[in-house]
């Protein structure tokens, strides 16, 4: 067995034979090839430990692990020696080594780094400071255990006793190990959580995750070879060498240290200023681990159940088959959807119709796709809003509930700041990734006083459904990033959000009996019918739609019709149409627009209409 | 062998380059004259004798005139020949100020060509000129670094001299006594040490640079000299030098430690100096480096669109276009010989909005802006303007403001419901009825020298509509807080968005019936633009046709002749010129706005503001801008021409719609579209064109529509008579005044005018209209029906007794 995982257990082996053989500027590319190939053997993927499911003290350092994460940050380029001699001091003897995926150069203790050696080559790489998913939904994150569990006793050296914990421990020694079920990790986590509030976060740095109270992981991912195309907020899989070297926690309190003596004669040295930001950059890494990444691949979906890249021509038959039973799958839904918004079925229609909106285009500065819902006239009652919540976060990956109360409007960050002092983005809840699922609760907003930084976050929030895009803070200027988050609003009346369609609910059965709706649903939900409802919505988001020269016609002599009979036809209208439409059509798995779906569009936005006058 | 020696020797090691261009250099300094045969840089040289000088600005241009060999040897081996090019200023002071000063004297280059991104900063770079641009995010405290450090050993008192330091503190290795084997004992003697000021700010990548999507890279510049304290936080600044690698910071300045030197020759920089000894005791080499850029000069930089103003008279033409690459260049002069540029601009500005071609112009020239003077007394006048969209929901007029916040990266979008600036506060307030939470603003923050487009203007708080109005006039913004009162500038082109009074636009009343704003702001617009979403076959066709086309990703038919970042730059030109108004255009101005001054007062229309000289002022910026977009000089009458047109076109000009009379019984179409106080523009059907052509097809009809003026002379005429009729049948006690004596007595009247039976039949009609319409529409003249004769009613239909509404009072005229 050893033999078999060395690939995992020790990759850095593998990279200074790779290295040896093709030389430092090839070396990256070979390493990637190699691993790509390794991986793609059967069952060997799985043998590779995820970050998100073990903790970091349980993985063996140097080795290969696999982290499924959102990029947060990036920060400047890094410039390290690519290639180094080492020079035994003893022997004269001199070594090429490579610098590839290492925070530091090992040598041995009777050698040393030939810093002159003409031989050095100086490569960049980039670091990414990476974050768990946010608002991954439970159900994904333990899937993906279930569907590893199996295989990770095996990767993991580790015998299953479970001690108490503390973070500094942790620090010290880090090849005790633990078990990794999940319970304990977030037994693990909730003590993290206790620490930091006993600590007051002196000495544990803030991870930057964007939602507040969320527990993940936080990673520097090193880059190789110039993968320029990620963008920030793009989710993503690495396949990195862990490095958890416990020296690189010295840089941070060596430099604060430094700071406390003051020390007169530094020159060009160490000021203030720059401990902070060093902190900031250099977290220990028992906390931020580094991952050099070998790999690193964006994930369009974080569905565990369906396979990564569901545009590519080898998915297509996955497609095929969901998209032969959209049909059924889709009454399906819509069945639970009407009993969870209290048998009214219009409701359900769109709601459903918002499930699988995504943002697919962008002319200028419109977002087209995207379809915000404002159900309004939801019932006032302690729980229905949760269990409708609950109910969405089973189906969707990703998702999010906003109470919008005025303490959070007036305490939360909303749009990501730049802190120029750190040198970094400070998060904030609207930095999600694509197809998040934002529920927003006007219902707990009372009367009151809404601060600065209320109005802003109203305003951040308004932009985000309006256009889909949030403004970063940049102190100096605001720099607009694109998002696609599906936002639903719940509220009494209107919303002050400006979403693109707004449905009165109009509930056939008694609010009250809410309880009773949602027991039934949750029986009738089983363990399959949820994976087919979940893997259809996933589908639903990315498939491709036309829509052909007929239809186009029919829609625009539709809308000449329109304009003539109501005067009060907008154009907006016609774009909700569209929209609705849209996913009318693919709701039923088909990738053209057909005549039915108008029409059906039609029909409810004409109920709607008559059901807000 | 001595160490120490030996170090200082490694320093003036004989470096041949360096020497022929220390030399060359030299022979610049010496011989480089100006075009007036003056030596140019003996003056600046001389100035440097000053105490707190020590910096010789050179134009890098001049020393690529004078020896190009010279000039590429610098640019590519800056960094190795930098200390030799200081030395040259050394002597050339020297030489030219017959003194000997005992300080170290620096050069620093201006206007050098490479200029390069934050992003394409990589180790290839190293050590050569460049120049790059950047947003200071960050900047430390200046502090004084050690340049070359006098010490006495501590263990036998020998004074070891001109120890060089670089980027950290360096003490000799060894003293240079051969007996004394100290080596880490030195104390610094501060007196006979030279320092030299030292800075460190950090740069961002400016927004042009940055690929979407990404995170601002950011690199650290070094300042020394004369260079400290040149940018301040928030400034877009050009650094000129070079890059150097410097060992993460971390590891630079372990006290104590054994350094090295790192001046040596190039490729080499930074590699030598401790990066990799790091924590040595704990046996860890750490293998990252980064890279800081030494700068010798900073230059603020303008150029991009819409950025800070430093000193805008400095900045001209000529200098903008210096910025530009060949190509970038070609392309703005290509654009600036544009037939069709002022259609091609505002179509690739707005593409996906349909129509609106006067909005379109409108914005366009707001764009571009108007050149703002100051009267001899010290008034500013502005050159921004200001236009106002006020339209139906629904109209694109968010669309428009989002554009325009988008285009311009100084602009600020927000909506008048819910603005706030930091620090004030806004309340959340239920509305009792429907339950829905409604925001009240505080007031709100303005893009200095930038756009400020405001959605939902007239939903404006009133405090605020006052703050806008000063910023609209004055172009500042006062704040009283606490009893201090500020004054901030805020020289801004406003573009709102207002939505009509009752939600739509009604087009039979005035404008200012229309728009809840009070008339001193309406003033301050230059421009209005009405939008008005109306049914019309042709153009629903159109608007379907274009949204389809956005769903189904038909790239084809958005028509794109220039990229937004073409238009950019040409503005940015385009913005440099300051246009002047010649004679042809200054008469045309005048007799303009004499004859709107003329309409004004002698026309009945009883307009909320009269033509004033504001209108003349929003004339005049109009045509700059227009000259401005053509990249003229100068203000051509048909830049005025057009400018005119479309002030004409928007407000003020007639208060009220013509009267369609044609169409009486149809409720909708009293209007002329071309005529309404603004340009009426439909969602789509606004199009002069298009109006002119329908007006064509249908002659017979013209004669039927008449001004407001016409109609109300028309209207006061009939109804004065009709009220005497009525007083003099009732003291008769007559039957009534039937419509047919009315329409004979009003031809009789205009009797005198009518020359041919076709005419009289043409009043006859218009009349006949006119008194229909203030019947049925006005509903100032009442028809009396005879009760209880239901056959005869039909029959009397035409010939009814009408009387004057008993409420209506005349216009005063």
């Amino acid at each position: 067995m050893p033999g078999v995982d060395e690939w995992v257990e020790c990759p850095l082996g593998i990279v200074s034979e790779i290295f040896a053989k093709s030389g430092p500027s090839q070396c990256h590319e070979k390493v990637t090839e190699y691993f790509e190939k390794r991986l793609k053997e059967k069952n060997n993927y799985s043998l590779v430990p995820s970050l998100n499911n073990v903790p970091v003290h349980c993985l063996k350092p140097n080795s290969l692990v696999r982290f499924r994460c959102m990029i947060q940050d990036m920060f400047d380029p890094e410039f390290f020696l690519g290639a180094y001699e080492v020079i035994d001091f003893r022997s004269h003897e001199k070594k090429l080594q490579p610098g590839l995926y290492k925070d530091l150069a090992d040598c041995k203790d009777t050698e040393e780094v030939d810093l002159n050696s003409p031989g050095n080559t100086t490569m960049d790489r980039l670091t990414y400071y990476c974050v768990s998913v946010p608002g991954e939904t439970e159900w994904v994150k333990d899937s993906f255990l279930t569907y590893e569990s199996e295989t990770i006793e095996a990767t993991t050296s580790t015998t299953p006793q479970r001690q108490k914990r503390s973070l500094e421990d942790e620090t010290e020694d880090m090849d005790t190990s633990c078990s990794n079920s999940s319970e304990a990790e977030t037994k693990r986590t909730r003590t993290d959580a206790m620490q930091v509030s006993a600590h007051s976060s002196l000495n544990i740095p803030n991870l930057n995750f964007p939602l507040p109270n969320s527990q993940g992981k936080a990673c520097l991912v090193k880059l190789y070879g110039g993968s320029e195309s990620l963008k920030v907020n793009d989710v993503v899989e690495v396949i990195a060498v862990l490095s958890v070297e416990p020296s690189l926690a010295h840089v941070s309190r060596f430099a604060s240290q430094r700071n406390e003596g003051n020390d007169a004669v530094s020159i060009g040295g160490l000021s203030e200023f720059e401990s902070e930001e060093l902190e900031a950059h250099n977290p220990p890494p028992s906390l931020v681990p580094r991952l050099h990444a070998i790999l690193i691949k964006p994930l369009d979906h974080i569905n565990p159940k369906l396979p990564v890249g569901l545009k590519s021509s080898k998915n297509q038959k996955v497609i095929q088959e969901i998209q032969k039973e959209a049909a059924t799958t889709r009454g399906e839904l819509h069945t639970i959807l009407t009993q969870a918004l209290l048998g009214d079925s219009l409701s359900a229609d769109y709601l459903l119709c918002h499930l699988l909106s995504s943002v697919y285009t962008r002319c200028d500065v419109m977002a087209l796709g995207k379809l915000s819902l404002n159900l309004t006239k939801i019932p006032v009652l302690e729980g229905y809003k949760k269990s409708l919540y609950q109910l969405i976060e089973t189906l969707v990956t990703k998702s999010f509930y906003l109470p919008m109360t005025l303490q959070n409007l007036n305490t939360f960050t909303f749009v990501p700041k730049k802190d120029y002092s750190q040198n970094r983005l400070i998060s904030g809840i609207l930095q999600l990734s694509d197809h998040t699922h934002l529920v927003i609760d006007e219902t707990s907003l009372s009367t009151g006083q809404l601060e600065a930084k209320g109005v802003q976050n109203i305003t951040a929030l308004g932009n985000l459904i309006k256009w889909q895009r949030v403004d970063y803070d940049f102190s100096y200027h605001k720099m607009e990033f694109s998002s696609n988050v599906a936002s639903l609003v719940l509220s009494e009346g209107r919303s002050i959000l400006p979403t693109d369609i707004q449905v009165p609910l109009k509930p056939l059965v008694r609010p009250e009996d809410f309880d009773e709706q949602f027991g039934l649903i949750k029986t009738y939900l089983s363990e399959g019918l949820l994976e087919k409802l979940r893997n259809y919505i996933t589908v639903c988001k990315v498939l491709e739609f036309v829509m052909n020269e007929d239809i186009q016609k029919i829609i625009q002599d539709d809308f000449v019709h329109m304009r003539r009979e109501n005067q009060n036809m907008t154009a907006d209208d016609l774009h909700s149409l569209l929209v609705l439409a849209r996913y009318l059509s693919l709701s039923v798995g088909f990738s053209t627009m057909n005549k039915e779906s108008w029409e059906k569009a039609k029909e409810l936005e004409k109920e709607r209409k008559r059901r807000l006058q | 062998m001595d160490v120490a020696e030996q170090r200082i020797g490694q320093v003036h090691v004989k470096d041949e380059v360096g020497d022929r261009c220390q030399k060359l250099f030299q022979d610049f300094l010496e011989e480089y004259q100006n075009e007036a045969h003056e030596l140019k840089y003996l003056e600046d040289a001389k100035q440097l004798v000053k105490p707190e000088r020590n910096t010789l600005q050179v134009n890098f241009q001049d020393v690529e005139k004078f020896n190009q060999n010279l000039a590429t040897t610098i640019q590519e081996e800056y960094y190795r020949v930098y200390p030799y090019l200081c030395r040259a200023v050394r002597n050339f002071v020297k030489d030219q100020a017959q003194v000997n000063v005992l300080k170290d004297f620096y050069v620093s280059f201006t206007d050098v060509f490479s200029r390069h991104k934050v992003r394409e900063l990589t180790t290839t770079k190293i050590g050569s000129l460049l120049r790059i641009t950047g947003q200071v995010v960050r900047t430390h405290p200046v502090h004084p670094e050690l340049v070359s450090g006098t010490f006495t050993c501590l263990d036998c008192q020998t004074v070891i001299k001109d120890v060089i330091q670089q980027f950290k503190y360096t003490q000799p290795t060894i003293c240079r006594n051969p007996v004394c084997s100290n080596r880490a004992r030195f104390m610094l003697d501060i007196n006979h040490s030279r320092f030299v000021d030292f800075q460190k700010i950090r740069i961002q990548e400016t927004q042009a640079e940055l690929p979407r999507g990404s995170i601002p890279r950011s690199v650290e510049v070094i300042l020394r000299a004369e260079a400290v304290e040149k940018a301040q936080a928030g400034d877009r600044c050009d650094f000129t030098g070079t890059l150097v690698v410097v060992p993460d910071i971390s590891q630079l300045a372990t006290p104590g430690v054994r350094t090295e030197s790192s001046v040596r020759h190039k490729g080499m920089e930074g590699f030598e100096t401790e990066g990799v000894r790091g924590l040595k005791a704990l046996g860890v080499r750490d293998l990252s480096y980064r890279l800081a850029f030494l700068a010798c000069a900073v230059t603020p930089t303008n150029l991009k669109f819409g950025g800070i103003d430093f000193h805008p008279e400095e900045i001209s033409a000529e200098s903008v276009k210096k910025q530009m690459t060949p190509q970038e260049w070609e392309k703005v002069y290509n654009m600036s010989r544009d037939k069709n540029l002022y259609h091609n601009l505002t179509s690739s500005l707005f593409p996906t909005v349909h129509g609106n071609d006067e909005v379109k112009r409108g914005v366009l020239l707001m764009l571009f802006g108007g050149v703002p003077k100051s009267t001899v007394e010290g008034t500013s006048l502005r050159g921004d303007i200001n236009v106002c969209i006020v339209g139906d929901p629904s109209t694109a007029k968010s669309q428009f403001l989002k554009h325009v916040a988008d285009f311009s990266p100084r602009a600020v979008y927000t909506s008048g419901k819910a603005s706030s600036a930091a620090g004030l506060t806004a309340a959340v307030v239920r509305d009792e009825e429907s339950g829905e939470f409604v925001i009240e603003a505080g007031a709100l923050m303005l893009a200095d020298n930038g756009v400020c487009c405001i959605d939902e203007f007239d939903k404006m708080e009133q405090r605020d509509q006052v703050a806008i109005h000063e910023a609209m006039e004055q172009q500042t913004i006062s704040i009283t807080k606490a009893g201090v009162k500020a004054t901030l500038n805020a020289r801004t082109s406003i573009l709102a968005a207002a939505n009509p009074v009752g939600g739509r636009y009604d087009r039979t009343k005035s404008l200012k019936q229309n728009i809840s704003l009070s008339a001193p702001i309406m003033s301050r617009f230059d421009l209005f633009f009405i939008l008005i979403d109306e049914c019309n076959e042709v153009t629903d066709y159109a608007i379907a046709r274009r949204i389809v086309d956005l769903h189904t990703n038909n790239e084809l038919s958005i028509d794109r002749v220039y990229t937004v970042e073409e238009i950019q730059r040409y503005m940015t030109f385009a913005r440099q010129f300051k246009p002047k108004i010649n004679k042809d255009s200054e008469e045309y101005l005048v007799e303009q706005y004499r004859h709107l001054r003329q309409r004004d007062t002698a026309g009945l229309s009883k307009s909320s503001w009269r033509i004033t000289v504001r209108q003349l002022e929003s004339m005049i910026r109009l045509s700059e801008a227009m000259a401005r977009m053509h990249c003229s000089d100068v203000v051509h009458p048909k830049h005025a021409k057009e400018a005119f047109r479309l002030l004409n076109k928007s407000i003020i000009r007639v208060e009220q719609p013509d009267i369609h009379l044609y169409e009486e019984h149809d409720d909708d179409g009293q209007v002329d579209e071309n005529g309404v106080n603004g340009i009426v523009n439909g969602d789509i059907q606004e199009t002069v064109e298009d109006i002119d052509a329908e007006k064509e097809m249908q002659p017979q009809k013209k004669g039927l529509k008449l001004s407001y003026e016409q109609y109300k002379a028309m209207s006061n005429m009939l109804i004065m008579h009709l009220r005497r009729e009525e007083t003099r049948i009732e003291e008769e006690d007559g039957e009534g005044y039937r419509r047919t004596d009315l329409v004979n007595w009003y031809l009789k009247e205009i009797e005198s005018d009518i020359e041919n039976e076709q005419e009289l039949c043409e009043k006859k009609t218009l009349v006949e209209k006119v008194i229909d319409r203030l019947t049925f529409h006005d509903q100032v003249i009442i028809p009396l029906s005879k009760v209880g004769l239901k056959g005869e009613e039909e029959m009397e239909d035409d010939d009814r007794i009408l009387v004057v509404h008993p409420n209506y009072v005349p216009e005063d005229f």
